[in-house]
């Protein structure tokens, strides 16, 4: 026995702990979807007003059909607000929103243009800025590229009206481009069963959930008391829940409300948004360290330990695993540490291709043998990029640190 | 049409029906042999294997008469298949004392112990006769050897045109030789067989030095013998195999004979290449290195050195066998052990036999192959946390199943939700 058996170990323990985390909060996933499945839908009594923030950065591809579509939602006309923050765009974003504007001219649709003086600082402070603007009792947000269900407003609003102990109530993004190329297949299998099923399993286990970057409602008394979006933070939305989680609030998840959105189609574009990601999620984890040992929330706490566990632990974990194996075999290290058998190790691949599979049959067009292989090809390939991604943006935050870089928000291309 | 199918039909049947029409026996080299007794069964089967003919033993429960078709030779220790054999004109060989009534031999038994005197092929031994000992009192046909007691003689065993007959055999005297003589005349083979001496499982762990003296030791002592060589499937490429393969090159050039063992199962030949594939590996592997094995193709019948030492030839100065015999030997730990064989086989006047003449009248001469003397282990077999791993292995072992049922189990469910919320008539969402 030696230290490099000894950090093999923990990081076999540590790799299995958290699957067998992730395998439970699949299966609490699938008893909460089962329940919003059979529970009979929450009746508006009153239609409160709302204002819908959607930040742009060089949209012009698919800002104009995210607008229509906002527009279109099944909800009173007069009694919602649209806040397109056109935010420092070198596009020609500004002259085709002012046609959606000319067109629509009876709405209540607001364009704000920002320059690189007034502007230009992110998603953030996009979010800010409109928000100033805004009227309503709640502000719902939307990414640019978004393309909400008509449901998907009304869904968020009766459940944030029905529960006090709410401030924020999510919904879910699916892959628009999904059948695109093997990267949108990958994307859409990740979004469905890890963020989606693992954000319902938090909820069902903890009353836990993390706000995503687009269709989510919050009141408008918590923004206040929050003081608004942080501008440091590049993953706003782990940065609010945290803050919100401080406050003693709740956050829903409500997987019926639905918006189709553009993922990456290229490597390239799906290493850098996700790179962005990583190192935003490490800036919240950062910022929030001191709280876990003070904070009165244990929702806080918790999420805490679990970004924690994923972004550390797994991540750390895997790569060590993997480095001693590679360093082993070349024979530059001598590790002895006892192995665990083959068949364990191809169960628990198959265990991961069936608790993949699970999650893809709440969707409609999913449950398909074709996704089963999908599925396994992207445990050899999808999952190893992801560590891949978590490593470098763990080293370029790093970096940014040691350089006193700022981290620039990276706006995600469209296709 | 119906004339190209009634061909087809015709065609089809003519091949099936044509394999049958040639149907004579299974393998004129397999003989049935119905048991009763497990023990009884191994001696026989060694006997028949010595011979060069391989036994199907059957135990008698599971005999069924058809089975009577199928083999020319049938020997039996059990009692019951005897009226099939006869009917069938098996000319049956019948072993042991379960033969109470048998055509062409009266048989009886003593009340009390007593001294006896064996006598076969030219050797003589005494032994005690159990109460119970079954003899034969009245025959037709030929006797074989001969059982001296308080004045009466009687054979060993009969043979006559329809039947042959032994009621009594042990692998601890000399009437396992009045059997094999039977056995021989059975399958119409010559009387008379060497005897080899044979060192056998050698691993390649072993200690080569004491290898090495044991072939210097038998090669001045003018003792031929037969060293049986372990399968070795791995590592074929570490400095230690060479260095066991030189051993072994040594020992062939003091006229020592290599046979490979058999192959002993594990468990674990589930994983990775078949048996047979292996073993075309482990003789590659030493032939490359110049090592010559035999495959194990005979068989001799074992005799123990405390059985030979009850054996008075009878007119010769050695002992004669009617089959091959060997006696072995494991590996010698130590030189007085090495020693201490040899002088018994010296002492006892054996005529050993030379195993390699079987095959070849040459032998190789030593070339030492190189080895690697640089080259470094890697430490097999140290697993640490070895208990934690495997108990913990057992345990995710059992999780990963129940979760994996679990997860079945929604699977099964949630296919059954997916088709009534998706697939329903008339109630599409989406």
């Amino acid at each position: 026995m030696n230290n490099v058996d000894l950090m093999g170990l923990i990081a076999l323990i540590c790799i299995w702990a958290l699957l067998m985390v992730n395998q439970l909060l699949v299966v609490a996933g699938y008893v909460y979807y089962i329940k919003v499945t059979k529970s009979p839908a929450k009746v508006l009594s009153r239609y409160p007003y709302i204002s819908i923030l959607v930040p742009a950065h060089n949209e012009a591809k698919v800002i104009v059909k995210t607008v229509e579509s906002l527009l279109d939602l099944n909800y009173p006309s007069n009694r919602y607000e649209i806040i397109v923050i056109n935010d420092n765009s070198s596009d020609n974003s500004k002259d085709l929103l002012a046609d959606v504007q000319r067109r629509y001219n009876d709405r209540a649709l607001s364009v704000i243009n920002t320059d690189k003086n007034t502007g230009g600082k992110g998603k953030s402070n996009a979010l800010n800025i409109g928000y100033k603007q805004s009227k309503g009792e709640y502000i719902v947000v939307y990414d640019a590229d978004n393309t909400p269900e008509r449901d998907a407003l009304r869904y968020l609003v009766a459940e944030i009206e029905n529960d006090n102990e709410l401030a924020v109530v999510i919904g879910k993004f699916r892959t628009r481009n999904r059948d695109v190329n093997l990267l949108t297949r990958f994307i859409n299998i990740e979004t469905l069963s890890f963020q989606w099923m693992a954000q319902a399993g938090r909820w069902q286990l903890f009353n836990l959930c993390t706000i995503p970057g687009t269709n989510f409602i919050i009141r408008r008394d918590v923004i206040d008391k929050i003081g608004g979006w942080d501008i440091n933070a590049v993953a706003e939305d782990t940065e609010l829940s945290f803050r919100i989680y401080a406050m003693g609030y709740k956050i829903k998840f409500m997987p019926l409300s639905v918006t189709w959105e553009q993922e990456p189609q290229t490597l390239k574009v799906w290493f850098k948004q996700r790179v962005r990601w990583v190192k935003g999620n490490i800036y919240v984890l950062i910022k929030h360290l001191p709280t876990l040992f003070s904070v009165k929330s244990h929702r806080i706490k918790f999420d805490m330990l679990y970004f924690l566990s994923i972004y550390f632990v797994l991540l750390g974990a895997l790569i060590i695993s993997d480095m001693l194996f590679l360093l082993n075999a070349l024979g530059l290290i001598t590790m002895t540490l006892a192995s665990l058998s083959i068949l364990l190790w191809m169960m628990a691949i198959f265990l991961f291709t069936i608790t993949v599979f699970i999650t893809l049959t709440t969707e409609k067009g999913e449950m398909r043998i074709s996704n089963l292989f999908i599925t396994l090809l992207m445990y050899f390939t999808y999952c190893k990029l992801w560590m891949v991604v978590a490593a470098y943006g763990l080293v370029q935050y790093l970096i940014d640190i040691v350089f006193k870089r700022k981290t620039r928000w990276y706006k995600t291309e469209r296709f | 049409m119906i004339r190209r199918i009634l061909a087809s039909i015709l065609l089809i049947a003519a091949v099936i029906v044509m394999p049958l029409q040639n149907i004579t026996y299974a393998d004129s080299g397999q003989v049935l042999l119905v048991y009763n007794d497990k023990e009884a069964m191994e001696v026989i089967s060694n006997l028949i294997k010595a011979c060069g003919k391989t036994p199907v033993p059957v135990d008698s429960v599971e005999y069924s008469s058809k089975m009577m078709d199928d083999y020319e030779y049938v020997v039996l220790q059990d009692a019951a298949p005897l009226k099939d054999a006869l009917q069938s004109d098996k000319r049956p060989l019948c072993l042991g004392d379960e033969f109470k009534v048998i055509p062409g031999a009266q048989v009886e038994t003593i009340n009390r112990k007593m001294h006896a005197e064996l006598n076969v092929y030219e050797n003589t031994q005494s032994i005690i006769l159990e109460q119970g000992f079954s003899y034969i009192t009245e025959y037709d046909g030929e006797a074989v050897g001969s059982i001296s007691f308080e004045g009466n003689i009687t054979p060993m065993g009969v043979m006559t045109d329809n039947i042959m007959f032994a009621p009594y055999f042990s692998k601890d005297d000399i009437t396992a030789f009045a059997v094999a003589k039977m056995v021989n005349e059975y399958f119409g083979l010559i009387d008379g067989g060497k005897m080899y001496v044979m060192i056998d499982e050698v691993y390649p762990f072993d200690d080569i030095d004491m290898l090495a003296l044991t072939a210097d030791k038998f090669y001045n002592s003018g003792i031929p013998f037969v060293m049986s060589i372990m399968p070795v499937y791995e590592n074929m490429d570490y400095p230690s195999f060479k260095k066991y393969t030189n051993a072994l090159k040594y020992i062939q050039s003091r006229n020592g004979s290599l046979i490979m063992h058999e192959p002993i199962m594990t468990g674990n030949e589930l994983v990775g290449d078949d048996i047979d594939v292996r073993m075309e590996k482990a003789f590659k592997s030493f032939e490359d290195d110049g090592v010559y094995i035999y495959e194990e193709t005979l068989f001799p019948y074992e005799v123990s050195l405390d059985m030979l030492a009850g054996v008075q030839p009878q007119n010769e100065l050695f002992i004669s066998l009617p089959i091959d015999t060997i006696i072995k030997f494991e590996v010698f730990e130590n030189e007085a052990e090495l020693d201490a064989a040899i002088e018994t086989v010296n002492s006892k006047w054996l005529q050993i036999g030379d195993y390699n003449r079987n095959f070849t009248d040459n032998v190789p001469v030593y070339e030492e192959n190189e080895v690697d003397t640089a080259f470094t282990y890697r430490e097999k077999g140290e697993r640490s946390f070895a208990f934690l791993v495997d108990r913990g292995n057992q345990v995710l072992t059992v999780i990963v199943l129940i979760s994996g049922f679990i997860i079945i189990a929604l699977i099964v469910f949630g296919y059954r939700l997916y088709r009534a919320k998706f697939f329903k008539k008339g109630r599409q969402h989406e």
